[in-house]
This record gives C-alpha cells, structure tokens and sequence, in this order.
C-alpha cells in the first residue's frame, strides 16, 4: 500500500512538472556562406501546414545554442542569407540531445 | 481535343498554386486554410508607407497621382523571414498560435507568460573586460530556448569586446537571448496601452528609445517584431519593468559599475477596437505605465539592458 502511495505521488509529480529535456549544439559552417545562422526548432512533420515553428534563434558560426523541449519528434534546420542549409530529424525521449549545426551550400 | 484542353487548363491552375506556394509578392504573405488551400493575403506590418518632404506634394496637388504604382517595390521583410515563411506556416506568429495567444501545450514548463526574445545588450566604456551574468531564482527558470547556452549554474561568463559586444567562449554575439516562461500571476496588468498594431510597435520603440536603448537594440527589435506580431487590428500593452521582472527573474551581474535596465511588453490582441464596456480576461489598461519606467538619466560604465515581447499562453 506504502509503495503503491509512493508509485502515485511520483507518476503525478511527473506530469505535474510536465518533462522537458534540451537540445543543444554549435554552429559550424564553411567558406562562402554567412557568419551568421537562425537555427529553427519545428515539429517533425512532411506537411507545410502541420510543421509548426516553435522557436529560432540566431547564433554566430562558432557559437552555441539550446532548446527546451518535451519529448517528441522535431526538425533542427538552420539557414543563412546566402542559402546555406542544415536539416537533422531529432527524436527526445527523456534525455538531452546534441545536434552540432553543420551548414552546407545547396 | 478535351484532353488537351484538359491538361492546358490543369497546367495553368497548377502553375498558379505553384507560385502562390513558393512566393508571395511584397508585402504579402501565404496563409493556409482547410477552405481556400495556401493564397497570398496583404500583411498589416507592410501597410504602404506615406513619404513626404522630397516626393512633393501628397493628395490632389501632387502632379504624380496620376501615374500608375511602380512595378518594383523593395521587399522590407529580414532574409529571415522569408525563408522562415518557405518552411513554416506559422512564420508571422510567435510560436503555434490560436487567438488569443500561444498554444502552451506544445511547450515544457510552467508560466502563463510566453517572454518571447528577450534580448540582452551592453554599453561600455570598456573594449575588453570581464563579465558574468547569472539567473539567482530560488527555483530554476522554465527556459524554452538560449543563445549562448547557459552553464550549469545558469550563468554566461565571458568578456564584454568592443564595448557592445559579448565574448563567451572565444565567439562574439551582439547580444544574449533566452526565451523563457513566467507567471502571470506576478505581472501587472494595470499600466498600458491599447494602440493599433503598428501602434504598438511605435509605442514600444518609443518606450525604449525614453530609456535610451542602442540604436542597434532598437533596430533589432523593429526588425523581429514587425515580423513576429500575429495581424490583429489591436493590441493592449502591459509594460513589465524592473520592478516587475527582477523579483520573477532575478539575475546578478559580476561586473563593475553597472546598471541594467529590464523592459518586457505583454501583448494582448483584440480583433476589434477595444470597448471597456466588453467583458474582458485581462482588464483594459487604466493607468499610465511611464512612473513605473526605469530613469535611463544616470550612465554607469557598464550598461546592460533587455528588451522581450511576451504573449500569453492558452
């Protein structure tokens, strides 16, 4: 009975505090494209309509970035004004991922 | 000949969707709905700017009023945004929106209050000196993103470069950014304003230009939140100040001589002209929000100041 209160407690605390974990990483990038980068977090989905973006940010080549996330499926894309691109699909469970943004000309 | 016909006109349709997919023109933007599928509609934000002084004359006596708009208009919209609005279909919103506001559920964490970009400047006298600048919460902050990621004590170490400038890890940033969650329970929501769209982003500039904000702060704030702000006709302001902000998100600053001044404006939309005789969630504003501006009169050698656009969540 003890351990079945302590089962309860825990699983509810859980959701309480709603589970959240990070992805983080550097931007590297290479000649001709921009010193600058928006790294774009979105929802993992193939349709326009359903990839909704929830956060981006800019970060200079060389420097870092985190995001806070629930676990799920997300897209990490990055691009520059020159057309330089980087794409990785990211799946967080409970853990913290690295994605280290590599930009490439198209 | 019906098939031809057939597939002249499926190629002319297509060719339509196709452009209204990749592109819109100039102060347009694409929109998706269930109904009418993606189309081109004309944004607030670029509302067609009235020149006057060098064009001569505007109205009736301007010889020119005749002559048909130029066929070339430059585009104002940041790189960004473009190539945001390729990828997402959410682009002129702050995060996964549905009136009134952010759609929490996607987000971890606790906190009404989504503080979207606050962004973190410094003006020193100094070209190379060594700086820290720690969140001290009792309880940890509900971060939602950082730019540079922050170590495990919640803190960015580095060296302030070329007097407005941040060194963290040998890399340089303009400024420091988090977007973060915070309760709303804890904000006020008496001081403000209700403006149009455009009026608000004038409002706020001018807001931040009273507390002497950089010009460059200033030009990145116009830049991300003519872009950022949904399109309602509408929109109360909430400034949260210092004596808001630094007892919900209290930071401490290892540097020397130092200020930093906090401003962070909740904004509320309304689809129609505010009426105080409508029901509201939050109440209209009813008190002038300036007493509770930081005084900008006194420089120190080391200034910090932040500036973040929140919305709250659903």
């Amino acid at each position: 009975m003890k351990y079945a209160f302590l089962f309860i407690l825990l699983t509810f605390n859980a959701y309480a505090i709603s589970i959240a974990d990070s992805i983080s990483g550097k931007v590297a990038t290479v000649d001709g494209c921009s010193n600058k980068v928006m790294v774009w977090l979105s929802l993992d989905k193939e349709e326009y309509k359903e990839r909704l973006l929830l956060m981006h940010t800019e970060v200079p080549v060389g420097g870092s970035f985190e995001f806070f996330v629930k676990p799920g499926k997300y897209q990490v894309r990055a691009s520059d004004k020159t057309g330089c691109e980087f794409l990785k699909k990211v799946e967080v469970k409970t853990q913290h991922i690295e994605v280290n943004v590599q930009m490439v000309k198209k | 000949m019906n098939k031809i016909l057939f597939l002249f006109f499926s190629l002319i349709v297509f060719d339509a969707k196709a452009q209204v997919y990749n592109n819109c023109p100039p102060g347009m933007m694409k929109t998706w709905t269930q109904s009418v599928g993606f189309q081109c509609v004309h944004r607030m934000a670029f509302e067609p700017q009235v020149f006057q002084g060098c064009f001569g004359p505007v109205g009736p006596a301007n010889p020119f009023i005749n002559f048909p708009t130029p066929l070339y208009q430059p585009n104002v919209q940041p790189w960004w945004a473009t190539q945001g609005n390729y990828f997402y279909p959410n682009m002129y919103s702050p995060g996964p929106w549905q009136y009134p506001g952010i759609q929490q559920h996607y987000y971890p964490g606790q906190g009404q209050v989504f503080a979207a970009k606050p962004n973190v400047y410094v003006e020193s006298i100094h070209k190379d000196k060594k700086f820290d600048f720690t969140f001290v919460s009792p309880t940890k902050p509900h971060f939602l993103a950082t730019t540079p990621v922050l170590d495990k004590s919640l803190k960015w170490s580095g060296k302030i470069v070329e007097k407005d400038k941040f060194e963290v890890d040998g890399i340089f940033y303009d400024y420091l950014f988090y977007d973060v969650r915070l309760p709303k329970e804890k904000m006020q929501f008496d001081h403000g304003v209700c403006v149009t769209r455009e009026g608000a982003i004038e409002w706020m500039m001018k807001d931040l230009k009273e507390m002497k904000y950089s010009s460059i702060s200033l030009q990145d704030f116009e830049e991300h939140w003519r872009v950022k702000i949904p399109d309602y006709p509408f929109y109360c302001i909430y400034p949260q100040y210092n004596s808001q902000l630094d007892p919900i998100l209290p930071v401490e600053i290892g540097v020397d001589q130092n200020t930093f001044i906090r401003s962070l404006y909740v904004l509320v939309p309304h689809k129609k002209e505010p009426d105080s005789e409508d029901p509201q969630e939050i109440p209209f504003p009813s008190k002038d929000p300036s007493e509770y501006r930081p005084g900008a009169r006194i420089l120190r050698e080391n200034m910090f100041r932040e500036w973040g656009v929140a919305f709250l969540g659903y």
